[in-house]
C-alpha cells in the first residue's frame, strides 16, 4: 500500500453521485445536427478545412490544428456542412464564436481509419505516437482541455519520474470518470502502457481514485493483472475530500511533492493526465479513431433518467437534456461540469464539446440561490478550507479595496478557484467570485504596465533623438549667423556708401535696388543657400515623421510626401550651384537680367507649388483634427463607463496632438517661407483650428483629475516653449525686430513650466 | 428558456453567521448555570436585560446608518456581545450598569466603525473596561458563593436588587472578596495559610468555591464550540499555556510571595470565559494559526502580568483589549506557506511581477 499525503483544508459537499450511477451506460442518439466550436481547447483555434455544402464522413477531419497548441476537430458523424459562422458556445460568457455546422444524414459512415496493423504499440516512435494523439485531437477531457500533445512533450531538460493518471473525479454529482473506469478499464490500462512508453517508462506509474469509487478501483486492478502490469501500473486510492482532483492538489496526495508556484508539474518530474484522455489516446494510437466522442454525465432532480451517456461531440445539450426525460420547469439553472467548478448557461442549445463531463440541472431546491451576504466576521473557515493555504478573508478585504500589491504579497495568483471558500463561507460572501475578478484586474494592470512601459521607452527615445536633432540644428544655425555677421561687417566697411539703412523699408529699397544693380548678388546667394537650408530642414522632418508612421496608415502618404520634398530639395541645390557657376563665370548685365527674370518665374513656380503644398498640410490638420476631435468624444465615452482603456485612449489623444501640432508647426513654416499673399485665408483657419483645439482640450481637462491636469499642462506647456523657442530662434536667424518679444515669450513659459512642474511635484 | 446565470461555486454550506452566534450563546449556557448556582438569579436577569438593551441600540443605529434593521439583527452579533458582557460583569449590578457597558459596546464599540465584522476592539471587553474604569466600586462587588453565604437571593429579590426603583424595601447584596483579591491583597501569608483562613478558598472543591465551577462550566462550553469547529484551538490553548507556565515559573512552592497555582489561576477569574469566549473572538484576532498562536499566547501573559502587579484583580478585558491592537501587525507577519512557495511571506512583501 503505497502511502498518501493529506491534502490541507478542502471540503466535503453532498456527493450526490449515486443519482446517476442507478443506470447503466447509454449511447445518446446521433442528432440531425452538430455543432463544432473551432476552439474546443486551450491555445490557438482550430482552421476549418471543409465549405459549407461538403460532405463529410465520420471522423474526417473538419478543422486543422493552428499552431503547437492547438488541436483538430473531426466530423463525429456523416452528414453535410450546412454553415460555417457564429454561434453561441459553451462558455460562462455566454458569448458566440466560429462554429462548424453539419446536418447529419443518419447513416453514421466513417471515414477510413487508420488503425495499427499488429495492434503493438511498442513498436511506434515517440514522435509516432505524439503524432497519432495530435492527429487524433485529444486535448484534456477533464476540463481545461490542454491539448494532449502539449503535455506529453515536457522540457527537454526534464526528467520525468512519475505518471499520474487522474481518476479522481472529486466534483460532486459527475461520475463520468467512474462509468469509464467501470467500462473501459482494459483500454484504460494499455493507455497508461502508452504513456508510460512515451515518457521513458517512469518509475512511478499511478492511477489516483478516490476511495468514493472502489468498484472502479477494483477493475482497474484486475484490467492491470490481467495485463500483466501490476509491477509497472498502480491504483492508489485516498480519502474522498474536494478538490483532491485538481492536478497540483492530486501530484501534492501521490508523491508529497509541490509544483513550484508558476512552475509545471514536469519541472518535479511528474506528468498528469485525466482518465478519459488516457482512453482516448489508446483509441487514437491503437484504432486510430479520432476523438470524436465522450462520456457525459446527465444530472440533477431537473432530469428525471439521470445517467451517463456516450455521447457524439457536437450533438447539443438539449438533445441530451430531452433523451433524459427533463423537465423544463423544475430547473433553476444549467450548470456545465459540477456545482464547484462548473460555470452556469443561459441557453441549452450548445454543443457539447471535448471538455464536457458534466450537465447539471439542479431544481431550486437542490442548489438553491445565492444568498445576501452577510459582513465578513474573518472567522477564518474559509482559511481551513483553502487547499493551498491562502487567507480568503484578507484576500477578500483586498479585493474589495484593489490593493493589487496586497493581493499579490498573499498569493492570490496561487489560488486555484476550487471554489472552497465560497462554499463554507457563513457570511455567503462570494469569495472566489471576487477573486477571479481581482485576478483579471491584475493581469490586466500588469498588461498595462508592459504596454505604457513600452510607449515610454519609445517615446523617451524619440525625445533624445529630437534634442539630438534640436542641437546639431542650433548649432548650424549659430555656425550660419557667425558667418552672415562677418560678411555683413566685410559688406558695410566694404561700400560705406550705403550704411545708412535705419529704416527697414528703406533698406528693402536699397535692397532692391542693390539686386537689380547686381550687386547684392550676395544676398541672392543667400536667399537661394537659405532657400536650400529650408528644404533640406524640411526632408529632416519628413523623414522622421515617415519613421513615426511607420506601421500606420499613414506611411504610405509621408513616404510620398518625402519623395517630393527631395525632389524640392534637389531642384534648390541645383538652381544654388546654377548661380554659383554663374557668378563664377562672372556673365554680362543682359544676360544676368535674363536669369534674374528666369529666376523670378521659378521663385513664382516654387512658391505656387508651395501654396498647394500648404493647402496639403492644412488639409492634413483638418484630418487630424477631427480624428482627435472623435478621439476625445471616445475618451470621454471611455470614462463614463469606466472602460479600462481610458490610459491607452488617453495615450492616443496626445500621440494626436502632438501630430496635429508638427502639422501646425509646418504650416506656420510654410506659411513664412511661401509668401504672405494667402495669409488672410490661412489666419481665419488656424484661428478656427486654435478654438476647436482649445476646446477639444478644456473639455478633457475637466474629466482629468488635478494630478493629471497638471501632467497635461505641463506636457502642453512643454511643446508651448519648443514652439516658441524655435520661433525665436527663426527670429534671430531672420534679424527680425520681434526678437525680443519673442524672447520674452519664451521667459514667460519657462517660468510657467518651473512653477507648473513645482505644483506637480507638491501633489505627487 | 434561459437559465440563471451565476458563477461557481454553486453549491454552499448549510450554516450561516446566525447559526455560529447562536452556537456560541448556547455554548455559554453551562457558565451561566453555574453562575445562576453559585450566585442567584443576577447573571440571567442581566443576560436579559443586556439583550434587550443591545438590540434596541443596534436596532436604532442601523435606522440611523440606513441599514436593513432585521437582516442585521439576526445575525445575533448584538445579542451575543451583550451575553458575554453580562456574564463578565458582577451577577447583581445595577441596572444601569448594564445598560451603560451595553450601549457603549454596541453603538461605540461596534457600530460606529462600521458594524459586525469591522470593530479592531472586542466590544464586549470595550464596554467592560469603560464600566471597570468609571465605576470600580460597583464593577468588583461580587456577592459570596451559595455554599458561603448560605443562601442566594431568589428571583424577584435579584430583579429588585437590579432594579431598585421596584423595590419597596432596599435590598442590599452581600459582597465578598473573590479569591483574585484575596491573593493579591495577601503579602504575609504562605498560600496554605490564608487558604486556611478563607472560607471561599477552603470550601473549593479544587481552587475557590463557585468561581472554579463557573470556569469549569465555560471550558465545557468552549469544548462544544471547538467540536463544532467555530473555532481552531489555538488562540484558547495558547492562551492557557501562557497562563499556566507563568503561574508555574512565579508560584515559589506556595511562600508568602507565591502568585497562586496555575490550577489557580486557570479556575479563577474570567480565564476560561476569555480563553473561549473573548479572545477568540474572530473579527479582532488574528486569522493565521500562528498569529492565534501569538495573539493567545501574548493575551495569558499580560493576564498574568496585571493579575500579579497590576492594580486590578483580573485582567481578561484589558489583555484582549492590548492584544485587539497588536491583531493586525501579527497577521502581517505570520501568513502561512502557501502551495509551491517555499516559505511563508510577509503581508508587506512587494511583487515585482
Amino acid at each position: 500500500m503505497r502511502m498518501t499525503w493529506e491534502l490541507p483544508g478542502g471540503i466535503h459537499p453532498a456527493e450526490n453521485k449515486r443519482q446517476s450511477l442507478q443506470e447503466p451506460l447509454a449511447i445518446a442518439a446521433v442528432p440531425a445536427r452538430l455543432v463544432f466550436p473551432l476552439s474546443q481547447h486551450i491555445g490557438a483555434p482550430a482552421r476549418p478545412v471543409v465549405a459549407a455544402g461538403d460532405r463529410v464522413l465520420k471522423g474526417q477531419v473538419i478543422a486543422e490544428a493552428a499552431g503547437f497548441v492547438s488541436a483538430p476537430v473531426h466530423a463525429s458523424s456523416s452528414g453535410t456542412v450546412t454553415e460555417i459562422g457564429n454561434h453561441v458556445l459553451p462558455h460562462p460568457s455566454g458569448m458566440t464564436g466560429p462554429c462548424i455546422t453539419i446536418e447529419t444524414d443518419g447513416k453514421d459512415e466513417w471515414t477510413e481509419l487508420n488503425p495499427l496493423e499488429s495492434g503493438d504499440f511498442s513498436e511506434l516512435s515517440n514522435d509516432d505516437i505524439l503524432q497519432r494523439i495530435q492527429a487524433a485531437g485529444i486535448a484534456g477531457m477533464g476540463g481545461a482541455g490542454f491539448p494532449a500533445r502539449v503535455k506529453l512533450s515536457p522540457p527537454p531538460n526534464s526528467t520525468i519520474d512519475t505518471l499520474i493518471i487522474n481518476g479522481t473525479e472529486c466534483e460532486p454529482y459527475i461520475t463520468a470518470d467512474d462509468i469509464l473506469m467501470r467500462n473501459r478499464a482494459g483500454d484504460i490500462v494499455k493507455g497508461v502502457q502508452i504513456l508510460a512508453q512515451l515518457l521513458g517508462k517512469p518509475e512511478n506509474v499511478l492511477i489516483g481514485v478516490e476511495d468514493n469509487k472502489p468498484e472502479a478501483a477494483e477493475t482497474l486492478r484486475q484490467a492491470i493483472r490481467d495485463h500483466g502490469a501490476d509491477k509497472q501500473i498502480e491504483v492508489v486510492t485516498f480519502p474522498t475530500k474536494y478538490p483532491s482532483g485538481g492536478e497540483k492538489q492530486l501530484i501534492w496526495i501521490l508523491t508529497g511533492r509541490e509544483v513550484p508556484t508558476g512552475g509545471l508539474p514536469a519541472n518535479i518530474g511528474v506528468v498528469v493526465q485525466n482518465i478519459g484522455s488516457t482512453e482516448a489516446i489508446y483509441r487514437a494510437v491503437v484504432e486510430g479513431r479520432p476523438l470524436i466522442s465522450r462520456i457525459t454525465t446527465v444530472t440533477g432532480e431537473a432530469v428525471q433518467r439521470p445517467r451517463n451517456y456516450e455521447v457524439l461531440l457536437g450533438t447539443p445539450i438539449n438533445e441530451l437534456l430531452a433523451q433524459s426525460d427533463y423537465v423544463a420547469s423544475k430547473a433553476s439553472r444549467l450548470v456545465i461540469g459540477g456545482p464547484m467548478m462548473g460555470y452556469a448557461v443561459e441557453s441549452s442549445d450548445i454543443p457539447v464539446v471535448k471538455t464536457t463531463n458534466c450537465i447539471l440541472v439542479p431544481t431550486d431546491k437542490e442548489l438553491p440561490d445565492p444568498q445576501a451576504a452577510n459582513p465578513c466576521i474573518r472567522c477564518g473557515i474559509c482559511a481551513t478550507a483553502c487547499p493551498v493555504s491562502l487567507l480568503p478573508q484578507q484576500l477578500y478585504w483586498y479585493a474589495q479595496s484593489q490593493d493589487h500589491e496586497k493581493l499579490q504579497a498573499h498569493n492570490l495568483m496561487d489560488c486555484i478557484e476550487c471554489g472552497c471558500c465560497s462554499f463554507v463561507c457563513p457570511s455567503n460572501i462570494p469569495l472566489v467570485q471576487n477573486y477571479r475578478a481581482a485576478k483579471g484586474e491584475i493581469r490586466n494592470a500588469a498588461a498595462e504596465k508592459q504596454k505604457s512601459d513600452l510607449a515610454r521607452q519609445r517615446f523617451e527615445a524619440r525625445q533624445q533623438r529630437l534634442e539630438k536633432e534640436q542641437a546639431e540644428k542650433e548649432a548650424k544655425q549659430r555656425a550660419r549667423k557667425e558667418a552672415a555677421a562677418a560678411r555683413k561687417a566685410k559688406q558695410a566697411s566694404s561700400s560705406d556708401e550705403k550704411a545708412d539703412t535705419n529704416d527697414p523699408v528703406e533698406a528693402a529699397v536699397a535692397k532692391a535696388k542693390a539686386a537689380s544693380a547686381e550687386q547684392g548678388s550676395d544676398e541672392q546667394r543667400n536667399k537661394l543657400q537659405k532657400a536650400v537650408d529650408t528644404a533640406a530642414r524640411r526632408v529632416e522632418r519628413a523623414e522622421e515623421k515617415a519613421r513615426d508612421a511607420e506601421g500606420t496608415d499613414q506611411h504610405d502618404k509621408q513616404q510620398a510626401r518625402l519623395a517630393d520634398l527631395k525632389l524640392k530639395l534637389e531642384q534648390a541645390q541645383e538652381k544654388l550651384t546654377a548661380f554659383d557657376q554663374e557668378q563664377s563665370a562672372e556673365s554680362a548685365a543682359d544676360k544676368a537680367a535674363e536669369k534674374k527674370v528666369q529666376a523670378t518665374l521659378e521663385m513664382a513656380a516654387e512658391a505656387r507649388s508651395g501654396q498647394s503644398d500648404e493647402q496639403r498640410i492644412s488639409a492634413t490638420i483638418e484630418k487630424l483634427e477631427t480624428k482627435l476631435q472623435g478621439l476625445v468624444e471616445e475618451l470621454h465615452a471611455a470614462r463614463e463607463s469606466r472602460a479600462d482603456h481610458v490610459e491607452e485612449l488617453q495615450g492616443r489623444v496626445v500621440t494626436w496632438e502632438k501630430k496635429l501640432d508638427d502639422a501646425r508647426e509646418e504650416m506656420h513654416s510654410l506659411e513664412k517661407s511661401g509668401g504672405s499673399n494667402d495669409s488672410s485665408n490661412a489666419e481665419t483657419d488656424p484661428a478656427a483650428l486654435a478654438i476647436a483645439k482649445a476646446k477639444a482640450k478644456a473639455a478633457a481637462m475637466a474629466e482629468m483629475d488635478p494630478k493629471e491636469k497638471l501632467q497635461a499642462q505641463v506636457e502642453s506647456i512643454e511643446s508651448r516653449l519648443e514652439k516658441a523657442r524655435q520661433r525665436l530662434q527663426n527670429a534671430i536667424d531672420e534679424e527680425s525686430d520681434n526678437v525680443d518679444a519673442f524672447q520674452a515669450g519664451v521667459d514667460k513659459l519657462e517660468a510657467k513650466l518651473t512653477e507648473t512642474r513645482e505644483e506637480l511635484a507638491k501633489l505627487g | 428558456m434561459a437559465f440563471l446565470r451565476v458563477t461557481s461555486p454553486h453549491d454552499h454550506i448549510r450554516r450561516d453567521t446566525g447559526d455560529i452566534m447562536r452556537l456560541v450563546a448556547v455554548a455559554a449556557l453551562p457558565g451561566l448555570a453555574a453562575l445562576t448556582l453559585f450566585f442567584g438569579w443576577g447573571n440571567v436577569i442581566n443576560i436579559i436585560w443586556a439583550s434587550l438593551v443591545a438590540i434596541a441600540c443596534e436596532a436604532a443605529i442601523l435606522k440611523l446608518r440606513k441599514r436593513p434593521v432585521s437582516f442585521y439583527i439576526k445575525d445575533y452579533s448584538a445579542v451575543v456581545t451583550a451575553v458575554l458582557l453580562a456574564l463578565a460583569i458582577p451577577p447583581y449590578a445595577p441596572w444601569w450598569l448594564t445598560m451603560v457597558g451595553v450601549a457603549f459596546a454596541i453603538i461605540i464599540g461596534k457600530q460606529i466603525y462600521g458594524g459586525l465584522g469591522f470593530n479592531p476592539f472586542n466590544p464586549a471587553m470595550l464596554g467592560y473596561v469603560v464600566l471597570l474604569i468609571s465605576f470600580p466600586i460597583e464593577m468588583t462587588s461580587w456577592p459570596s458563593p451559595a455554599n458561603i453565604a448560605g443562601s442566594t437571593p431568589d428571583f424577584v429579590e435579584s430583579l429588585q436588587i437590579i432594579f431598585p426603583m421596584f423595590a419597596s424595601v432596599p435590598v442590599d447584596a452581600i459582597t465578598a472578596a473573590t479569591p483574585l483579591d484575596i491573593m493579591k491583597q495577601n503579602t504575609s501569608l504562605t498560600t496554605a495559610e490564608f487558604y486556611l483562613s478563607e472560607p471561599v478558598l477552603n470550601q473549593g472543591f479544587l481552587v475557590a468555591s463557585g468561581y472554579e465551577w463557573v470556569n469549569l462550566g465555560f471550558l465545557l462550553g468552549g469544548i462544544f464550540l471547538l467540536q463544532q469547529r467555530v473555532y481552531t484551538w489555538h488562540a484558547p490553548v495558547a492562551f492557557l499555556g501562557a497562563l499556566t507556565l507563568c503561574a508555574i515559573l512565579f508560584n515559589d512552592g506556595g511562600s508568602s510571595a507565591s502568585k497562586g497555582s496555575a490550577l489557580f489561576h486557570l479556575l479563577s477569574g474570567g480565564t476560561m470565559l476569555g480563553a473561549f469566549f473573548i479572545i477568540t473572538d474572530p473579527v479582532t484576532s488574528p486569522t493565521t494559526i500562528k498569529g492565534k498562536l501569538w495573539f493567545g499566547g501574548c493575551a495569558g501573559v499580560i493576564v498574568f502580568i496585571i493579575r500579579c502587579w497590576g492594580n486590578y484583580p483580573d485582567a481578561v478585558a484589558f489583555a484582549v483589549l492590548l492584544m485587539n491592537l497588536c491583531a493586525p501587525t501579527i497577521e502581517y507577519y505570520t501568513l502561512p506557506r502557501t502551495y509551491g512557495h517555499d516559505r511563508s511571506r510577509r503581508a508587506t512583501e512587494k511583487d515585482d511581477s
